[in-house]
Parts: C-alpha cells; structure tokens; sequence
C-alpha cells in the first residue's frame, strides 16, 4: 500500500517534470515577445516580464502581412482538410469495407507513399506544379498537402472501419436500407472518432509546412506563416522582438484549436494507430 | 496462440472482409472509391518519382526545355559520391542527426511511458500539452530555440554563466550544432512517442503479468518476455517513422543553422535544396535524393526484418 503510493507520488511527479520541459519554451517565448526590447537581451533574464508591452505584436502587423499570411493559412488548411478527409474516408470505405480483387496491391501501394520521403519530390513537383500554371497560388499547395495527408489518414482510418461489424450493414440492408443510406447513417457515424482526427491531422500538416510552400509560392501575398515567417528570420537586423511575436503569433492559433479539439486528435492517433 | 492474436489486432496488415452476397454485390463500388485517390496517387506520387528518376541521368538548370537536358548518365551520381565533400559531410550528419534523435526518443519515450504507465488523473490535459510541440511549425521551434541557445544573450548561456560557467556557441559552434538540433528533435518529438508508447502498453492485457507473477518471474524477465515482444507493433511503428523523418531533416536545420558553421550541421535534404533552388542543378540535387531515397529505403526495410512481429505474418 506504501509502496503504492509512492509509486503514484513518482509518477505524478514525472508526469510534471516532463510538461515543464515541454512547456518551459514556449512560456519563455511567449513571456519574452511581450518585454521591450533591451529587456529580451537583458544579461540577467526575467522570469516575468517588468512592464508587459504589445509593441512587437504591434511592430509584427505594420512590418509584415501577418493578417494576409494567416488567412493564406487557414483558407489553404481548411482547403487540404476537407479534400483529405473526403478522399481517404472513401479510399478507406473501399479498401476496408469492400472485398475486390486487388484490395491488397492497392494497400501496399498507399503505404510506400506513406513511407516514401516526401521531400524527395520536391524538384519534380515543383517542375510540374510550373508546367501546370500553378506555381504562386493557393491550389498548389492544396495539392501538395493532400498528397502528403491522405497515405497516413487511410492508414488511420483502417482501425475504425474494421472495428464496424458488417452485421451492421446486413442489418441495415435487410430493414430496407439503401446502400448509401447504409454508408452515411451506419458506417460513417460509427468512423466519425477516426475521421475527426484524420481532419485535424490534415490541417495541422498543412498549417506548418514550409518546404513546398517555401519555394511554390513567390509573391507575398500569396504566403502561407510558415512562410512569412521565413522573411522575418531572413531579415538582415535581427529583431529578436518582432521574431518572437512573429514564432508565437504563428504557434497560438493552433495551440489554440488544439487545446479545444486536440484530444479527439490524440485519442483518435491512438485508437487507429497503436491499439487497434 | 494467445500471443499472435493480440498482436494481429496492432499492425499494417489489411483486415479481412467476410465475403457474404451482400458484400459481393458492392464490390464494384469499391473501385469507384478507390479510384480517386489511386488517380491521386500516380499523378502527384509515381509520376514524379519516374520523373526525378530521368531528370537524376541529366544536367539541367530548369529553364532549358526538358526535351533539350544534356544526357550526363551516372555522372551526377559519381560525382556526389567522389568530388562532393559537402554532400558525404552532409551524409555523415545526417545519419548522426537521426541516430541520435532516434535512439533518444526511442529509449526515453519508452523509458517514460514504463515509468508512467497506470491510470493518471488528467490524462486528456497532459496528452494534449505533450504534443505541443508536435503541432507547431518547424519554423516557429527553430526561431524559440535560436533565441534560447543563442551564444550572447539566450537564456541557457545565462543560467551556465550565472553558475560561473563559460558560456557555449551551441547552435554556431561547429562541435555543437548538430548535437544542439539533435536535442530539439528530442523536444520535439519526445511528448508524442511518450504517449504512443503508453498507448502500446496499455493495449498488453494484464493477464500476461499476472500469469508471469504467478510463475515467480522478475520485473526484467516481465519487461524482457512480455513487454518488449508484445510492443513490437508500436516499436516497428516508432522507429521507422521517426527514422524515415529524421532522414528528411530540413525546415529545423534551414531556419537555425542553415548547415553553418563550415557545414557541421548540414543535412542532405538541406544541401539538395541549395543545390535546387540556389544554384539550378536539378540534375545534381535530383540524383541526391535518389541516393537518400535509397539508403532510407534500405534502412526501412532492415528495419521491419528486425522488428517485425514474427508469430505474424501475411
């Protein structure tokens, strides 16, 4: 019984040492981007800010297009979400759901584009992106995201459709039910953990990624944060200020949404990756 | 028997479909949903590759038409391999950039996980915050820890000095920047595979242990017979992906170091982009991720031999 406690006590204390590791820099970003400048240099670094100012995030609004590159973001997040969770639910249907003859083929396919490195396709998709017209603009990047998605949320949702029983659907089918009904009254109410997580995985891969972006995407109106950023670290006077309004500015919108949905995120993560 | 049924419910394998009449006479539907994302996966995937393939064979600075690439057969190939001091370096790097950040979260993830691993009150909360730094962008990590590490006025520096200490390059210094990245990866990553880790070991039915108990084994003959053959699926999982990743290092490395100083840090997909997008030699950078492709294709699959679940196989 002692013991046992004890054994808690550690846990709980691991458990708090390891969140304060991970949390320790971002408080430390956050805490800094609100001193005034000489303060952020300061030889001797203060916990809490001496006098909180806004003037970095302030600086980050009249000094770059941060509201341009946010709605860049979240209109090319939103865009790649959408696609991806309708393309990999209807994959996975198949896939999962359906016995047809180069069922297995077609699975092994999508895995080795899961696995293949994704970066290594830079210069093709870049060539043919250009040959396309497509280079500056938000459908590129779409594309590219989807394409990187998709694989791993298939992946994800095969847990969640093989855990359907297919009495379900003979039922269903035998009280009269269409086959279409079958699918979104029955089937897809029962994946909706797993499709939930596939769409916040599909908006974060698209929220920060910088590579594709960084050379798909050419005039400044047209950037995503990740991107935006990017011009803010190539400046040639380092504002350690705005650079840090800047990285928290980028971070806090989807800190924020992952505080609010995160959990189905990382349930779902589990159930489709480890568990099932 | 017991074993391999537990172990067939966490895989890569394909679930199985009973073959009843109704789901015979669906069947054809399955094309119509498949073929989408197949059509997807040719034009944005395959076609590429085959692509970056013939480009590899070629000099080409991407404004000539490609019906007019000089033919340069393996010579870019022979070239990275023999007179490209920058790309073996950049190899060299790499492979200790992933060694090192994979085996690190492999062992501290499962460390962790084994030391945490009972119900935990708030667990929702704690999953949530150890993936923060997961979700944000590379970019935004690498601005936070240039300014924590940096040599004059980080915060790290600050605290070594205010314990007499001499302060430390870390990210510009050419013996410490690659161990410096390495650590980020671990903060990065580390939360995540804590939990995944948790999430495989929660998944092992406790009747295992209890039976062991029974039989008077230790708690290192438990981890040894039971845990360890048990968590393969999850390990398999763990270190293939992060490897795969850690291979691919880039946006952290381009936004930290940029491969400075004298190139201790750089990487290979770092040194392919420049070679890209800086100096216009596709031919060269593609032939380079062809050699990368390569040698992570052969690490992955050395990797499932050795891993993969043996009492279960297609």
């Amino acid at each position: 019984m002692n013991e046992g406690k004890r054994g808690r006590a550690v846990r709980y204390l691991l458990v708090i040492l390891v969140m304060f590791f991970i949390i320790a820099p971002f408080y430390w970003i956050y805490s800094s981007s609100l001193k005034v400048s000489t303060e952020i240099v300061a030889q001797s670094p203060t916990l809490f800010p001496e006098s909180i100012t806004f003037g970095h995030y302030a600086n980050l609004l009249s000094s770059s297009d941060y509201p341009i590159y946010l709605t860049n973001s979240a209109i090319v997040s939103f865009a790649t979400m959408v696609i991806t969770v309708v393309l990999s639910t209807s994959a996975a249907y198949g896939l999962y759901r359906l016995p047809f003859p180069g069922r297995k083929t077609i699975y092994r396919l999508i895995l080795l584009a899961y696995i293949f490195p994704g970066s290594l396709l830079l210069i093709p998709l870049y060539v043919m992106l250009s040959r396309l017209n497509l280079l500056d603009t938000q459908l590129a990047l779409v594309i590219i995201n989807v394409t990187f998605a998709a694989p791993f949320s298939v992946w994800l949702l095969k847990a969640f459709f093989a855990s359907i029983p297919f009495e379900l659907e003979e039922a269903a089918s035998l009280d009269g039910a269409s086959w279409l009904q079958t699918l979104l009254l029955v089937v897809l109410p029962l994946a909706s953990p797993g499709v939930a997580s596939v769409a916040i995985f599909a908006f974060i891969t698209s929220w920060t990624e910088y590579m594709f972006a960084s050379v798909l995407i050419i005039s400044d109106a047209n950037r995503t944060l990740p991107v935006g950023l990017a011009g803010i670290i190539g400046q040639y006077v380092i504002d350690w200020g705005l650079l840090l309004a800047g990285a928290g500015a980028t971070t806090l919108p989807i800190i924020l949404l992952f505080v609010l949905i995160g959990r189905f995120f990382v349930n779902g993560l589990l159930e489709g990756g480890v568990k099932a | 028997m017991l074993m391999s049924s537990h172990a067939s419910k966490t895989a890569w394998w394909l679930p199985e479909i009973p073959k009843s009449a109704l789901m015979r006479r669906r069947m054809l539907w399955a094309y119509v949903f498949v073929s989408a994302p197949i059509f997807a996966l040719l034009v944005f995937l395959l076609g590429p590759i085959l692509f970056s393939g013939w480009v590899s064979l070629h000099r080409w600075d991407m404004l000539s038409p490609v019906s007019d690439m000089p033919w340069r057969g393996l010579s870019n190939y022979s070239y990275l391999l023999t007179k490209d001091p920058v790309f073996l370096k950049s190899l060299g790097n790499t492979f200790l950039f992933a060694i090192g950040g994979v085996g690190a979260n492999t062992v501290l993830g499962l460390g962790f996980a084994l030391l945490l691993n009972s119900r935990i009150r708030g667990r929702t909360i704690w999953r949530v915050l150890y993936f923060m730094p997961v979700i944000t962008a590379p970019l935004a990590l690498a601005v936070m820890f240039s300014f924590i590490f940096n040599r004059n006025y980080g915060v790290v520096n600050n605290v070594i000095t205010a314990f007499g200490l001499p302060r430390q390059p870390f990210l510009s210094g050419p013996s410490q920047a690659l161990m410096t990245l390495v650590f980020i990866a671990i903060y990065q990553y580390v939360g995540y595979y804590i939990v995944i880790f948790l999430a495989g070991l929660q998944g092992i039915p406790q009747d295992y242990y209890d039976a062991a108990q029974v039989d008077g084994a230790g708690k290192w003959q438990e981890f040894r017979f039971i845990t360890l053959p048990l968590l393969r699926p999850v390990m398999l999982f763990v270190v293939v992906t992060n490897t795969i990743g850690a291979l691919q290092v880039f946006d952290l490395v381009f936004a930290t170091t940029g491969g400075a100083p004298a190139n201790s840090s750089m990487t290979v997909v770092l040194h392919m982009y420049n070679t890209a997008f800086k100096f216009s030699r596709m031919g060269r950078a593609s032939a380079m991720a062809f050699i990368l492709f390569a040698i992570i294709m052969l690490i992955t699959i050395a990797q499932v031999r050795l891993l993969r679940d043996r009492t279960y196989q297609d």
